[in-house]
């Protein structure tokens, strides 16, 4: 592992205890309130690795904000990540989330999504509370943040969905790039970014300058997620090994196995991605597999992860050039480099 | 055209034909942490506005390429891996590029209706500066107005016997019942709580709308004139609370003359004069 990743750990570990810490202690008062709450309570304090609560606090900081200022913000955003979380993981019938059971199992679908709910709540709750930090315009202005993201998300998650749900099995690395952008990079890397820099500077700085960082970073993040589904070590990745492949989830290696298979390949693979996920053999899972293997679809991913956090390092010296020098300016600088070799 | 007779310079051939991305080893230092000096992978994203374009300027990649590395970088319907990786860089820069210019142009067009004649095309210069004032203004009384909820929701409550500390807003379920009002508070009792009405007195278009925290009674609320969100139009000044058996009901009339225009005003805490709703009125 390298330097720069090593920083990332440490101020991940220093952060997001800083974060959950926060959380544990707002989910505490809530969760004495009704049942539902108790429910909302598990995946936050299922202890994450709160990548978004410290990376909105370090870009706080290295704007110039304390991390009191930042940390409703950073908790807010946790608590959105896990309802994103709850119905992502019903819509994709996961059955893993952080190592242990999916709410949804635990407690089926009609409670878990009500969770999901609460949570959607319980996360607009700590914005509010930002006014007493940081004034009425800059509370304002992070709510507005806010919404946009979860707008972009939620769009970002019909497009995939819409992909399975009609099996469309015509996408391109282009849609795919799209998807993720709105899916995955708004709140896991833009967002954060976004409302760091706004607070950080009262709102005294555009914030279109972060999209490219954010989203190049972002995208590089989710192929490598995608990757670690396939060939990961299930302890440290926490959610059950190829799920993707039984979802027929659109990941760059299916784009790109299907873009090199043809003939009765191309049909087997499609008649594979029209079974519901329950009706999807483990032999017919294992050649497609193998399949991505022998067409080097790994490799490729790879290297357009790669390509990605280069262009979001990039990317970095024209969105952080004002920020201020220090470990939380490095820590976000090395980002790029943490994403590619977490395991 | 004129053609030189002189031998025609050509460029050297190139080390390398398709651009090094791997930011790692790419000979620049791109990779190095970013604790010693780091520097950008070798020229990714220079450009910008360059869509279509390799980022590094080069052409692209598609099909063009040769495999650097042998066996290992070609798939087997011959496309390298790295060149497909660069063709989803490229459509990376483009993505983003035309995610920006759309998200540039809806940020402009948001201001068109609001041109100096009511109408749509071109405003008046100034014109998106008032209005985002003006939105300014009018979110900030809203948040205003939240922040008196939460903070009354966090306040302190006084315990029946006086002696307890204070309760937390979240902690509904611990709370005791509420004091019972003392003498010195006795002035301070708001009346009974009624429902929101309005009731306008035009003789042209109006639109109403008003926005009130909760429930109000009639001795803590006052209204304050309407003043035009844009132009120096003359306020509204005839704006009202009265009780209508069980509302309350803000009556306000409008002047047969009043220009068309927006108007807003606030509906304040008789005690603090703080805002605790917003009232606005369209004049068509």
């Amino acid at each position: 592992m390298s330097e720069a990743s090593d920083l990332v750990r440490e101020l991940l570990e220093e952060y997001g205890t800083l974060a959950q810490r926060a959380l544990a202690s707002f989910l505490e008062r809530e969760r004495r309130r009704a049942e539902v709450y108790e429910l909302a309570a598990d995946y936050p304090l299922r202890k994450g690795r709160s990548l978004r609560a410290s990376f909105c606090i370090a870009a706080a900081r290295a704007f110039g904000a304390s991390v009191d200022e930042a940390v409703r913000s950073a908790v807010s955003l946790e608590l959105l990540h896990s309802a994103f979380l709850v119905h992502d993981d019903i819509e994709d019938e996961s059955e893993e989330r952080r190592g242990l059971p999916s709410l949804h199992r635990l407690h089926g679908v009609p409670s878990a999504l009500n969770a999901g709910d609460a949570l959607v709540v319980l996360g607009l709750k700590p914005l509010f509370g930002n006014v007493a930090t940081l004034g009425s315009r800059i509370a304002w202005r992070v709510m507005e943040e806010a919404e946009r993201m979860v707008r972009e998300s939620v769009e970002g998650q019909a497009l995939e969905l819409r992909w399975r749900r009609e099996n469309t099995f015509a996408v391109t690395e282009a849609d795919y790039l799209e998807m993720t952008l709105k899916k995955t990079c708004w709140y896991t890397t833009i967002y954060p970014c976004r409302i760091g820099a706004l607070i950080g500077t009262r709102d005294g700085i555009h914030l279109d300058r972060f999209v490219r960082f954010g989203f190049f970073l972002g995208a590089a993040f989710q192929i490598q997620d995608d990757l670690l589904n396939l060939t990961g070590d299930h302890a440290s990745y926490g959610k059950e090994l190829e799920g993707d492949l039984r979802e027929g989830k659109r990941t760059l290696m299916l784009i790109h196995v299907l873009s090199q298979l043809d003939g009765d390949a191309r049909a087997r693979l499609l008649r594979l991605l029209a079974q519901p996920r329950a009706d999807k053999s483990e032999r017919e899972l294992a050649w497609l597999r193998d399949e991505m293997l022998r067409r080097d679809s790994f490799g490729y991913a790879r290297h357009v992860a790669h390509a990605l956090a280069g262009a979001a390092l990039h990317e970095f010296g024209s969105a952080f050039s004002t920020a201020r020098e220090g470990r939380d300016k490095r820590f976000i600088q090395s980002l790029p480099y943490w994403v590619l070799e977490r395991a | 055209m004129q053609h030189s007779k002189t031998k025609r310079r050509t460029r050297p051939e190139p080390e390398r034909t398709e651009p090094n991305r791997a930011f790692r080893t790419a000979p620049n230092g791109a990779g190095k942490s970013p604790n010693g000096a780091a520097t950008p992978p070798n020229g990714v994203g220079k450009s910008p506005n360059g869509a279509g374009k390799s980022p590094n300027g080069a052409a692209t990649p598609d099909g063009a390429a040769t495999p650097p590395n042998g066996a290992s970088e070609s798939a087997p319907n011959g496309e390298s891996t790295r060149s497909s990786a660069f063709r989803a860089l490229n459509d990376a820069y483009r993505l983003v590029d035309e995610y920006l210019r759309q998200g540039q142009e809806m940020a402009e067009n948001i201001w068109l209706p609001f041109g100096e004649n009511g109408m749509p095309g071109w405003p008046s210069p100034g014109a998106p500066e008032r209005f985002m004032r003006s939105l300014g203004d009018m979110t900030l009384a809203w948040v205003e107005v939240v922040q008196q909820w939460t903070n009354a929701q966090a306040a302190p409550q006084r315990p029946p016997n006086g002696s307890a500390g204070p309760f937390e807003a979240a902690s509904t379920a611990e709370r005791k019942a509420p004091a019972p009002p003392s003498a010195a508070d006795a002035h301070a009792e708001p009346g009974p709580r009624r429902e929101l009405g309005v009731s306008v007195e035009a003789k042209g278009r109006v639109e109403v709308s008003v926005d009130l925290a909760g429930s109000a009674s009639s001795d803590e609320l006052e209204a304050g004139w309407l003043q035009p969100a844009k132009g120096k139009a003359a306020p509204i000044t005839s704006v009202s609370l009265r009780v209508d058996g069980k509302k309350l009901v803000v009556h306000i009339v409008v002047p047969e003359k009043q220009p068309r225009g927006t108007y807003n005003g606030l509906l304040l805490d008789s005690r603090s004069l703080k805002a605790r709703g917003t009232v606005s009125v369209v004049v068509r």
